[in-house]
This record gives structure tokens, C-alpha cells and sequence, in this order.
């Protein structure tokens, strides 16, 4: 996991985040401390103009990096991968949740998108389980869509229960990975409740209905 | 006709819309504590906040004639994280016990999980233990199988139904709610959970007895007039006068005297307003001539 942090400083530095990366040590060195903090909270101010930037990812990294990470996302994944070096690892999932639950939205957003790149990334499953219950719908689609970390690690309720709030916050259903796979009889159970919900109400069913139960492609 | 709002956030409302209220009829809410819009990490918020609905909030309702009572409880969504969860468990017997708590609430399901299963269980073992009634919050989504399971937690509990308000009811709900001998309550929104035309269709169907009407309004888009609308479209649609007092007046009165902590009969007068009160130092007016109704 090392390699991941080095490939990661590789392509911040190489895209216009060496100051930042200079100016981390000491901070990273002790994550629970206010410097920190305040390090992965200015990094889209400190970045500037090139924060929101989409650098290709590394080739090693494709699978599970997304295209649509910003320079700002990357900077900040950088800065946990650092982190999680100097706690020990009973820490680590409490260290990301407090992260996660201490951002703006923009930050909330890279912890997010970047989970799946973390050490051991199912030891952060109740930061992205907890990231469903906001109201902010940038934030519930950084961790619904464009994401393999819920697919690949959510217990089912907490799955089932994401993708109906898709629906239900108009996040595109379509944007959520392996949910083929993830298509139990329980998730097409709550699809169908929902659809006749909606029909005893008098109001249309969202598309997106169909796409959970399988019905368009 | 004087209206009962059973269940309105005005923490998140202005004076202004304490103002429309009043000037519809509203002489009564009910505010339950819920969540803020986003998960709350520390215990210490929660603490504040109650405070907050029982001082600040009450004395604001109060500056525009409307009486104001509340409900204490751990709100399902926070029931997730174990850290305030347990946290609050704690205080909770202390906020109960506070002047104007008319109920444990708003507690229930919302994800349907473990977690809130067991806060869920605990909060109505609080409300036996306080001889209040509870409030319940049922999830929005998968709504039918959460009320199911709610219906079924309240009966494992051995809670009295009469003591119980099943709250956000829909068309697929509201049988099983009054079959079990619940209260049923229905948040009459702008455009999701219910809207006016849809609750007088349930209203003809089933009558007025344990039914409840409320805003829900909070910090999202809703509207705090919610209960004086219901009741003009009631009326329009040719429900009696009685039937309308009853959901929207009387009902909500009935269910939460059961805490002993709300008189009825100081509901009838009016509450005399007089806004050159102060409530730690402050008052709600910024430079107007106060109200006083009885100088």
C-alpha cells in the first residue's frame, strides 16, 4: 500500500501539488492534531486554479481510481494514505470516519471517491454507510456513484437502502457500480413496494424504479 | 376554529412564519426533536439543542400567542452512530422529565437497521418508565415493511397503542396504524409524503377518529400552514366542522394530555402575548413596537 501512496504523491507533485506536498510533513505525522486538519481543509484553496483539474490516473491505479477525480481529491487521498502511516491500525477506520464527518462538503466529497484506494478498504465501510444519510446530494453521489466501494463492500441493508435513496434524492441510478450484481430479491422487493407507494399516492413511479428491477438496460 | 400543528420544527422557521401561523389559527404546536439537516458528532449538540426547545424556542412561540410543547427523544437517523447514541440514551431520562415534554419522540426506524432497532426499543422503555407517550417516525423509504416492523416493535414493547402516534402515514400505511389501535399522524407536504387532496380522500374513507394531520415543516422546502390548509380543503370537500376539529384540534390535544403535562383547558384561552418579555436578555423583536395584549 505503500506503492499507492507513492504513486499517488507521483502524480500530485507531477500536477501542481508539490508546495502542498512539501509544506505536509510534520502535519501528517500526527493526524489527530488541528494541522492536519487544517492541511486537508485549505487543499482546494492552496491548489488553486489547478484543484479541480482531472489528472489521468496512474495505470497501476485504473481499476480503481475514477476519471472524474479532481487534482483536489487526489491531494486529499494523498494526505490520508500519509496519515493512516503514523496511526496504528486499530485507529485507521475511526481516523477516516472523523475526516469524513469534520469536512465541508468538498471534502466530504474526496474522502469519499477515494475510499476505495485506502488500506484495507472494508475497514471504512461505516464512513461510507454513514455518508448515505446526508442531505447533501453531491456528497450521497460521491459515495452511490461513480464508486466501486459500495458494491464491493456494503452489507446488503445498508446497499439496498443507498440505492433506494437514489431514487428517492434523484441521484442517477444508472451511476451506481455493480448493482447487476447486487440485485437480490430484497432490493427488488423494496424497488416493487415503492413502485405501488407511488401508484396509491396518484404520482408517477421515477424511471429509475425500473432500472433497479431490472426492466430497461 | 383554533388548529394544533402535532409536529413542526420551528427551530428552523423565522418569526415570520410564526406570525402566518398565529394569523391562520395555529394556538398550539408540538415540536419533536429530530436531526438538523446533518449528523450531529457530539453529545454536547444534542444537549444544547434540547435545551434549546425547551427555552428559546418556547419563549418564540410564545411571543406570538402560540403555546409550545416538544418531545425528547433520539431521532433514528443519529441512532446509527453508537458514539452520541449511547450519549444521549443517557440524558434522555433527565429531558424527560422537563416541563412541556409531552412524549418521547420522534423515534423509530429510518434505515431499518440494527442500531436503530435497539435505540428504538430503549426510548420506549424510557417513555414506560415516564408514563409518557411516543412518537413515531416512520422510515421514508421501503415505508410499508418499516411500518410493519414498527407496528410490531410497539407491540413487543407491551406500550399501550393508545399511548403510540404513528407519524407520516400514507395510503399503504394508515390501515394497519388504526387496525392496531395506534394514533395516526400524516405530514402534508409540498410535494412528497402527503399533500391536501390526498388526505380528505383518506379522511372520507376512514373518518376522523386517531387521525392526525401535522406540517413536518423543518429546514427543507415544506410549509408551516400545512394544518390550516388541510382543514379548508376538509371543509371544501364537504367534511363536517366536527370531523375537522377533531384531526386538527382536539386529536392532537387527546393524545398528548395522556402526559399529564398538558392542560386542555389552558389550551381553550388565548395566550396573552406580551412582547416586551425578554428571555435571557433577549427578545425576538428587532426595533418593533412590542404586542401587549393585556397592558
Amino acid at each position: 500500500m505503500a506503492e499507492t501512496a507513492r504513486l499517488t504523491e507521483e502524480l500530485v507533485r507531477a500536477n501542481g501539488a508539490a508546495s502542498l506536498v512539501e509544506r505536509a510533513g510534520a502535519a501528517v505525522m500526527a493526524p489527530a492534531g488541528i494541522p492536519f486538519r487544517a492541511l486537508f481543509a485549505g487543499v482546494t484553496r492552496r491548489l488553486g486554479a489547478a484543484a479541480g483539474c482531472t489528472p489521468l490516473p496512474p495505470p497501476e491505479l485504473v481499476s480503481s481510481a475514477r476519471p472524474h477525480w479532481t487534482l483536489a481529491d487526489w491531494t486529499r487521498l494523498w494526505l490520508v494514505l500519509r496519515a493512516l502511516e503514523h496511526v496504528p491500525a486499530v485507529d485507521a477506520p475511526a481516523l477516516v470516519l472523523r475526516t469524513f464527518e469534520g469536512g465541508e462538503l468538498g471534502e466530504q466529497e474526496s474522502v469519499l471517491r477515494t475510499l476505495t484506494l485506502l488500506p484495507e478498504p472494508p475497514r471504512f465501510t461505516e464512513t461510507g454507510v454513514a455518508a448515505c444519510r446526508t442531505n447533501a446530494k453531491r456528497v450521497f453521489e460521491a459515495i452511490a456513484c461513480d464508486n466501486p466501494f459500495p458494491a464491493a463492500h456494503f452489507p446488503d441493508l445498508a446497499f439496498n437502502q443507498m440505492v433506494m435513496k437514489a431514487v428517492f434524492v434523484e441521484a442517477p441510478v444508472a451511476r451506481i457500480e455493480g448493482l447487476a450484481a447486487r440485485r437480490t430479491p430484497e432490493l427488488l422487493r423494496m424497488a416493487r413496494d415503492y413502485a405501488s407507494e407511488r401508484r396509491a399516492a396518484s404520482r408517477p413511479v421515477p424511471s429509475d424504479v425500473a432500472l433497479i428491477l431490472g426492466e430497461l438496460s | 376554529m383554533k388548529l394544533f400543528d402535532p409536529h413542526i420544527h420551528m427551530t428552523s422557521r423565522t418569526t415570520d412564519d410564526y406570525q402566518a401561523m398565529a394569523d391562520a389559527g395555529i394556538a398550539a404546536i408540538v415540536e419533536p426533536a429530530f436531526w438538523v439537516g446533518q449528523p450531529r458528532t457530539h453529545v454536547g449538540t444534542f444537549e444544547d439543542y434540547f435545551l434549546s426547545l425547551l427555552g428559546w424556542e418556547r419563549f418564540r412561540a410564545n411571543q406570538f400567542g402560540i403555546h409550545h410543547f416538544c418531545t425528547m427523544g433520539l431521532n433514528p437517523k443519529e441512532a446509527n452512530n453508537a458514539r452520541v447514541a449511547d450519549g444521549v440514551l443517557e440524558l434522555l431520562p433527565l429531558y424527560l422529565e422537563k416541563e412541556g415534554v409531552v412524549a418521547v419522540g420522534e423515534i423509530g426506524y429510518d434505515d431499518v437497521t440494527p442500531a436503530e432497532e435497539r435505540v428504538f426499543a430503549r426510548q420506549i422503555e424510557l417513555a414506560k418508565d415516564a408514563n409518557l407517550p411516543i412518537l413515531i417516525h416512520t422510515p421514508h423509504r421501503d415505508k410499508k415493511r418499516g411500518t410493519e416492523r414498527t407496528l410490531a416493535v410497539v407491540r413487543e414493547a407491551g406500550i399501550a397503542p393508545g399511548m403510540t402516534l404513528v407519524d407520516h402515514n400514507n395510503e399503504e400505511t394508515l390501515k394497519s396504524v388504526l387496525d392496531s389501535g395506534c394514533w395516526a399522524g400524516h405530514s402534508i407536504y409540498p410535494k412528497t409524503k402527503m399533500d391536501e387532496p390526498r388526505m380528505v380522500a383518506l379522511v372520507k374513507q376512514y373518518g376522523s377518529e386517531r387521525i392526525l394531520v401535522n406540517s413536518a415543516a423543518d429546514w427543507g422546502v415544506s410549509d408551516p400552514l400545512k394544518v390550516p390548509k388541510t382543514a379548508a380543503a376538509l371543509r371544501e370537500a364537504g367534511v363536517a366542522e366536527a370531523a375537522i376539529e377533531t384531526i386538527c384540534w382536539k386529536n392532537p390535544i387527546a393524545f398528548f394530555a395522556q402526559s399529564g403535562r398538558l392542560d386542555a383547558a389552558a389550551l381553550e384561552r388565548p395566550l396573552g402575548v406580551d412582547q416586551t418579555a425578554l428571555w435571557e436578555g433577549n427578545s425576538v423583536l428587532r426595533g418593533q413596537a412590542p404586542r401587549r395584549d393585556n397592558a
